[in-house]
């Protein structure tokens, strides 16, 4: 089995959010510096918190591998409750895997649902590697 | 949780965990003892425990003896639910489905191959696409690749991959029935529009093997397996596209779980009633994620084929490269067994787990039927694999259904923690293996050590009566995702 799981924690929800993607594109490039070179939007939803979570990392894998677009900074996110479904709206910025000198390390596959959690000032996410 | 563990009486290998709580049957383990005691601190027995609870699970929940910890389901999972009044559980099929091996053999010999093998190995690296974002040579269009995902195998036979024969040698025959791209998302379509002919990352791999030891000789004759021969193994699956299915319909089964009142002790295992709406386009979506999987390993076969033919100066016909078999071990079948002496359709969820059917079913290929299933067990980069047969017994205890490799030992975290990479390169080298690999850290998560050994795992696995041993392998040369 896969075993890579991230802790984060954060002030609000939306800040956990962006540090555990942040710990995601630190794993899976060991760290390197991704410059920025280009923005884009990402926009999930999901039945809670949990769902939300791992729809926002798993959109970013699926912009990875379809688009070869690499996640450097998380510029803005928002969270909103609206007819039952929470709704997520981030800007991103980062690089396309060209612009890069270095591989990824790690092959991040999908943010799971296994022994999630989800809570304002924290999330645990296992990754599937 | 080990010591809840009983021997079922006058079985040796067979482990029960009886039923308490709310677990609808048994727990069944498949192993040895120093097997059992390993799995003490894992989670491992404690998700077979949570699949007991599973809506319309019939006779036990089964774990094979390549058991070790999953996400919901264990990996060595298996559980079969009445079709009719049972449910369906991605969890139990995996993200990447069918992830499956396939293996070649061929007429060259151990020593005909060993002074090319520097030149063999570097061939295929340089064929065949590995590693994180390699895309392959072969780009679709959604209604192009619909196509594979209602054609499997055989649409990759009819663009020039492969050839007929190898069909008749697939699970399935390499296709399997009710895909429907229409059930798959534009994500999904998007992950899978360039993921064909690409063997991916992680534990997947091309090996280049010599049968060190034929068990039984009638069954290796019948397989076209001798001693000395070189073969080729093929082990990947369905890619990005797989995931993305499985993410998709874990979302379904969240809802689902809510709409049909379903009570279940781990999120992973999220279901539904394999014949609610639900239930049938996540079987649908699925078909057609295991066609495409079919299809990246008639590719890849064809690939190695090309390479060992520019290595040899031969083509890959004259060079014997028939399919022996291949084999998914991650899937949900429609099968049909015996449950309390009745013959039954049933859904066999099989996680990290290999089909075994035994002598005389109509579904093994009538060049094996009088044999038994060919059973794929890919071991580590650094020891052995087998070929075994399936049994009448895994008929009957296991759903037709055995072990699927050596199953970890150590988590990649631990693997790169504990070993070196040139440490690694040096001691392969020294035991005959050449190794190339995509990533460093990549070779270093699948190396030997991280894995349990396979002997111990397939004697348990025929101790238990669902295979027997028909040869064994040793590994040449790696190329590592």
């Amino acid at each position: 089995m896969a075993d890579v799981v991230i802790q984060a924690h954060g002030e609000c929800l939306e800040d956990v959010f962006a540090q555990m993607s942040e710990g995601m594109w630190f794993l899976m490039f060991e760290g390197a510096k991704i410059p920025n070179v280009c923005k884009w939007a990402i926009e999930v939803q999901g039945m809670d918190p949990e769902e939300l979570l791992v729809n926002f990392l798993n959109e970013q894998i699926g912009f990875l591998e379809v688009e070869g677009l690499v996640v450097s900074q998380i510029e803005q996110i928002e969270i909103k409750k609206a007819n039952g479904e929470f709704c997520l709206k981030s800007d991103v910025s980062g690089c396309h895997l060209s612009d890069l000198d270095v591989s990824p390390v790690i092959h991040v596959k999908a943010a799971t649902f296994h022994e999630l959690e989800v809570n304002p000032n924290y999330a645990r996410v296992t990754f599937d590697v | 949780m080990s010591k809840e563990l009983k021997l079922v009486p006058g079985q040796k290998c067979h482990w029960i965990m009886p039923k308490k709580g709310d677990m609808k049957v048994d727990g069944i383990v498949f192993a040895t003892e120093e097997i059992i005691a390993d799995l003490e601190g894992t989670k491992a027995l404690w998700q077979v425990k949570n699949v007991a609870h599973l809506p319309g699970i019939l006779k036990a929940s089964l774990a094979m003896p390549d058991i070790h910890e999953g996400y919901g389901f264990p990996i060595g999972g298996v559980a079969a639910t009445d079709l009719e009044t049972g449910v369906i559980s991605p969890g139990g099929i995996g993200y990447d489905i069918n992830c499956g091996v396939r293996l070649m053999i061929s007429n060259l010999t151990k020593s005909d191959v060993d002074k090319h093998m520097d030149s063999l190995v570097e061939t295929l690296f340089r064929k065949i696409p590995s590693g994180l974002g390699k895309t392959g040579a072969i780009k679709l269009s959604k209604s192009e690749l619909s196509k594979v995902l209602t054609q499997g195998a055989t649409w990759a036979v009819n663009k020039g991959y492969g050839w007929l024969e190898d069909l008749e040698h697939c699970e399935e025959q390499g296709c399997m029935a009710g895909a429907s791209p229409k059930n798959v998302s534009d994500k999904a379509f998007s992950r899978g529009s360039a993921g064909l002919g690409t063997l991916g990352s992680g534990n997947h791999f091309i090996e280049v093997s010599y049968v060190e030891q034929v068990f039984d000789e009638e069954a290796a004759e019948v397989y076209g397996l001798f001693e000395n021969q070189v073969v080729f193994w093929v082990h990947t699956g369905s890619r990005g596209f797989g995931h993305q299915v499985c993410t998709d319909y874990l979302q379904v089964m969240r809802r689902a779980v809510s709409k049909y009142g379903i009570t279940l002790p781990d999120r992973q295992l999220d279901c539904a009633p394999t014949m609610s709406d639900e239930g049938k386009e996540y079987f649908s979506a699925m078909a057609a994620a295991a066609n495409y999987a079919w299809a990246n390993r008639q590719i890849l076969a064809h690939y190695v084929r090309e390479a060992a033919a520019e290595t040899f100066g031969k083509s890959a016909q004259e060079l014997g490269m028939h399919l022996l078999y291949d084999v998914a071990h991650n899937i949900g079948k429609i099968e049909e067994h015996q449950v309390n002496g009745k013959k039954q359709k049933v859904l066999v969820h099989r996680k990290g787990a290999t089909r075994a059917f035994g002598p005389n079913h109509p579904e093994v290929p009538v060049k094996y039927r009088e044999i038994g299933q060919p059973v794929l067990i890919p071991g580590d980069m650094g020891r052995a694999s087998y070929i075994l047969k399936g049994t009448e017994d895994a008929m009957r205890f296991s759903f037709g259904s055995a072990c699927h490799g050596a199953g970890r030992a150590l988590s990649r975290t631990q693997a790169k923690k504990e070993i070196s990479v040139d440490e690694l390169r040096d001691d392969l080298r020294r035991s005959g293996v050449i190794v190339r690999s995509a990533t460093v850290k990549g070779l270093v998560e699948e190396a030997p050590e991280a894995y349990k050994d396979v002997d111990v795992v397939v004697e348990a696995t025929c101790c238990a009566g669902l295979a027997e041993k028909v040869a064994r392998v040793r590994p040449m040369g790696v190329i590592k995702g």
